[in-house]
Order: structure tokens, then sequence, then C-alpha cells
């Protein structure tokens, strides 16, 4: 099947939500304008792809975080509140982000203080602390040779606030007894079992099962072509290395993902530039998050898109032409107009607008032959005929 | 030819050959061009900074208003990674590595606070529990041996598992492991 758009510069290709809800920032010390403008960025790019139809709040500050002349903390977020078996929950005994929660519009998540908490680093570059090594907040992610590029740090660990985590650790327990959300996506190749039919010993075992672990979610799995590497039995892998990695492993693509055009996941555990985002958000959309990111550009976003990699052909008056190509689109009867007059040509009488009635026109989807056919004499063409035809009355 | 002559001689004849070389090279275009070595190459070693996650002192210069040092395009030469001073903290706070006090610093900002991991459930069966620090992330960023700047969104997993308490622990009824 021929795939109508790779996926280049993802982190903006979505639809417009209905909501007018958004991520929004609780200021706490050092958050100057240009830092502002730069955690907007991120809230731009995450709204422009997940469907946002609650406030979803983000404490966040600029405080100083340790740091040396060869190494710094760049700042540190995190969701700060699960829900588990809430009204209308998608997966009983599960662990959702308040982020999630209070996107599905429940009241306790919803009148959550907080849903993210974000601090970063307002040191960065100063004397002592990675010496010109400076923060970048243009929204376009293109820092220079000696930035950090904040918008796509920030983008990480938002979606970490927003869910893209699990709760298990190296021992494969359960967090107080139940699983995350995340995790009932993990899925192990070598056993063919979903991590939430695992044992706790399976699960550890599982962790470190590298190249094996993978993201059993539908519609990111209908995806991964995408991808020219980090698959596993046609599967997005997982970061699972052989030696544990606290925070980095299962909670992340593997590192050997690449898109077609080259890019990286943003969701694996290292940066590496550039960075696309759009397996990320259809896992989001597995984890039940209404999504706007349309990969194919048909106006159906990738989660409701029977084929998201393929434009849908959309015909919506069923005339069998297509809307794209459809001059009348909503109108059976008509799908062409080729003197532009506002009359289809099945209506028209002079389809081209040359003058002469189609009915005796030698070209009548000519504009620049407007030769008339001789009629014999003694036709049967009369002249309210031809006055009909020209559309004279 | 006495020693007295000779010697002066031989010093012609190598001052001679050693300035051809420094000419040959000179009038040589480098064959490979140094990887650029950002600023931090060069600094003396500073203090480390200590871990103030609500330092609410004001910021006294904006790190991203200060002079950048502009890339170099063509090094004469790799500047070698700057000698670090005594800092009382050894050679522990090298290139690509990070620093103690960083790394204990990672622990803290992960350190569960009080509250963290207790589940609460409502009278209509919905189930809460504070993550607080708990899944906190942590990005560093740091500075290689070639003097590139690179980023670990995870600087967690740079943090060695701390020893194994030799008292028994009080037993929580959560996993052991906060991730990520």
């Amino acid at each position: 099947m021929k795939r109508l758009v790779i996926a280049a510069s993802l982190l903006l290709s979505g639809i417009a939500s209905n909501s007018q809800a958004a991520i929004t920032f609780i200021a706490g010390s050092n958050v100057t304008p240009e830092r502002l403008a730069g955690l907007q960025a991120a809230a731009n790019e995450l709204q422009g792809l997940l469907d946002i139809q609650q406030n979803i709040k983000v404490s966040v500050s600029f405080s100083a975080l340790s740091c040396s002349q060869f190494g710094a903390v760049l700042g540190y977020a995190g969701p700060y509140t699960a829900y588990a078996n809430f009204s209308g929950a998608p997966q009983t005994n599960t662990w959702y982000v308040s982020a999630q929660v209070a996107n599905e519009g429940i009241s306790y998540a919803v009148d959550d203080a907080v849903h993210i908490t974000a601090e970063f680093n307002h040191n960065l570059g100063n004397t002592g602390c990675l010496d010109g090594i400076t923060w970048y907040y243009g929204a376009d992610h293109n820092p220079a040779w000696n930035q950090v590029d904040f918008v796509s740090t920030a983008v990480h660990e938002f979606m970490h606030g927003l869910g893209f985590l699990s709760f298990i650790g190296s021992d494969g327990n359960l967090n107080s007894g139940l699983i995350d959300n995340y995790s009932t996506f993990l899925y192990d190749n070598s056993t063919g079992k979903s991590w939430k039919n695992m044992t706790a010993g399976e699960r550890a075992a599982s962790i470190l099962n590298n190249n094996n672990l993978v993201w059993s979610g539908a519609k990111t799995t209908s995806m991964v072509s995408l991808l020219q590497a980090g698959t596993t039995a046609s599967r997005a892998r997982m970061y699972a290395p052989a030696t544990y990695q606290s925070g980095s492993s299962t909670s992340h693509f593997d590192v050997s993902l690449l898109y077609d055009n080259g890019d990286n996941e943003v969701m694996e555990p290292i940066a590496d530039f550039p960075e696309d985002s759009a397996l990320a958000i259809v896992a989001f959309c597995d984890m039940g998050w209404p999504i706007l990111q349309d990969t194919d550009g048909d106006t159906i976003n990738d989660c409701d898109d029977s084929d998201p990699l393929v434009a849908a052909v959309i015909d919506t008056d069923g005339d069998g032409v297509p809307d794209s190509s459809d001059a009348f689109p909503s109108n059976p009867l008509e799908w062409l107009d080729t003197d532009g007059d506002g009359i289809g040509n099945n209506a028209d009488h002079d389809d081209d607008g040359d003058g002469a009635p189609d009915i005796v026109d030698t070209q009548p989807l000519n504009p620049a032959v407007d030769t008339e056919i001789n009629l014999p004499l003694n036709s049967n063409y009369d002249g309210a005929m031809l006055k009909e035809a020209a559309g004279i009355r | 030819m006495n020693s007295k002559v000779v010697v002066p001689v031989i010093a012609l004849a190598i001052a001679a050959a050693v300035a051809a070389v420094a000419w040959i090279f000179s009038a040589k275009p480098p064959t490979e061009v140094a990887e650029p070595q950002p600023a931090v190459s060069v600094a003396p070693a500073p203090p480390m900074a200590p871990f103030e996650p609500s330092d609410p002192v004001p910021e006294p210069v904006p790190a991203e208003a200060a002079p950048v040092p502009a890339e170099p395009a063509l090094a004469p030469a790799v500047v070698p990674a700057a000698p670090v001073a005594d800092d009382g903290h050894g050679h522990d706070d090298e290139p690509g590595q990070l620093a103690p006090e960083t790394i204990e610093a990672i622990r803290e900002i992960r350190k569960p606070a009080e509250g963290d991991g207790e589940v609460i459930e409502h009278p209509d069966g919905t189930k809460e529990m504070k993550l607080g620090n708990r899944f906190r992330s942590v990005p560093v960023a740091t500075v290689g041996p070639d003097g590139k700047v690179r980023v670990n969104y995870h600087g967690e997993s740079m943090v060695p598992p701390e020893a194994p308490a030799t008292e028994s622990a009080t037993p929580t009824a959560t996993t052991g492991e906060q991730q990520p």
C-alpha cells in the first residue's frame, strides 16, 4: 500500500481541536518571558498533537540545580498524582496519571492543583555550570553547537508527565498492587506475554530482554512502517538494556528506532536530534488519549483513522468523485465545471464557455475552439432545441 | 676539525634542520580540523553548585544573556581538556561524567517525600495515589572528552545504585524501585 505521507515534521502535523483547554503553567521563580516562551512552545507542540480537553496544570520554576564544569542537572519533571477505578476508566485496576484522568473530565483530577511538576536549571552556562553551554528557547529546534534545546527537553519530560512512563521498577512488582496504564502495553516477544499477564518475576526478566520488549498498542503497531529500524516482529521496540537503567529502562522507545526520514524518536532515553514524535503520539492514542495528529493529512486524526498512513478517499456526496477533485463536493449531480461559471457541466449547455452550445460545439470542453457542427438541412434539430441547448429561453 | 669547531657546526646543522621542519609545517595546511572545544575545556575548575531545589535567589545574570563563545571554524589545534584544579573532590568531575554532588542531587530530587506512594480510596471506589517525587525524570547534560554536549533525558540512569542498607528497612506497600 502506498504511503502518502512520511514522518517529516510530524511535530506540527495535527488538526484543530474543538477545545479551548490548554497545557497551562503555574509559574514559580525565575520564569522570565523568554523561558515562558520556550515552555509555551513545548506546550504548543503537544497541544497540536494531543487533544487537550481540560486544562493540564504544570507547575514550573527555574532554580539553581546541581551542576559542575562537565555535567549539569537540566531539570526534573514528573506526574504528581495517579488515579485508578474512577468512573469511566478505560481499564479497571489500572493507574492513570492525573493529567489523563483530568482530560477525561474526572472531577478529582480536574480539581487537582497541579498535574505535572517541573523545575529547570537557571544557572546553565554560568561559570561553574557547563560554562558556555546555554539553554536554547527557540521553537524551531535549531540550537547552536553550544546550546541545549529547551523545547525538546521540555516536550520529552512533559510527555512522561502525561503518562508515557512505567510505574514498575527492576523488581517487576506492581505499584500498590495495580499495574499502570502504560505498562499494560508492554509485551515480551520472547515469552509472548503482556506485562499485565506476567508475574513480578517474569516482568523483572522482561525488563532486561533487550530487543524483545515491544509496545503492543494496535495503533502504534499500525504505524511502525514509518520506521526504517527499531522493530521486532513488526512492533516498536522498547528500551530494555540488559543492565537495568533506572528511569530509562521500559519507559522509552528503544534507541534503535529510526524514522524513514532519518529522525530519531523523541521518546528515546538519549537526546539525538532531529527528533520526531509520531509513534509517541499514537502510543498516547493506544493509552486512551484523544489525539489530533494526522500523519496522512486526510483530516482524520491517526487515532480514528483506519489507515493512518494512507489518506482516506473522502466523497461527501457519494458521486464517485473524491472531494479533493470534485468541483461540487456536496452535489451528487455535478463534479466538473470546466468554464468556472458556477454551473456544473451536467447542467451547463456551454461547458467551455466559448459561446458555442455544447450540442453543436466540435470541442465542447475546449474554449479555444468554438467551431460549430454544420447541421444537415431538414435535420431533426430545430431552433427551439438549439436555443434550449444554448440555454437561451 | 677540533671539537670547538665541530660543536658549533653540528649545532648550526641542527638549527637549520629544525628551521626547515618548522617552515614545512607552517606552510602545510592541517590535514584534520580539530573538533571545536567549548570554553569549558579551558575554564578553571569551579566549586560545585549545591542542589537547591527551591532556591529563591534572583538570578544575577541570565545564562542565555551571557556572551557565547563563537564556534571556531578552523581551530588551529585541539585545546586539551583543562587540567582540573584540585577542588577537594579528587578527579571525580571529569568530562562525560557526573560529579558525586550531582549524583547525590539526583537522588535527592527523586527521594520520596512524606506521603508519596500513599493510596487513598474515595467513597465511589476511585483510588488516588500521590506520586510526588517518585517518578521524576531528571535530564542531565554532560560535556564529553570531545567537547560536545550530550543530553540524557534521564540522568537517574547514570546514578549508581545505592549500597544496600546494613539494617533492615521498614517494608512498604509498594515496590522499592522508583522509576523513571
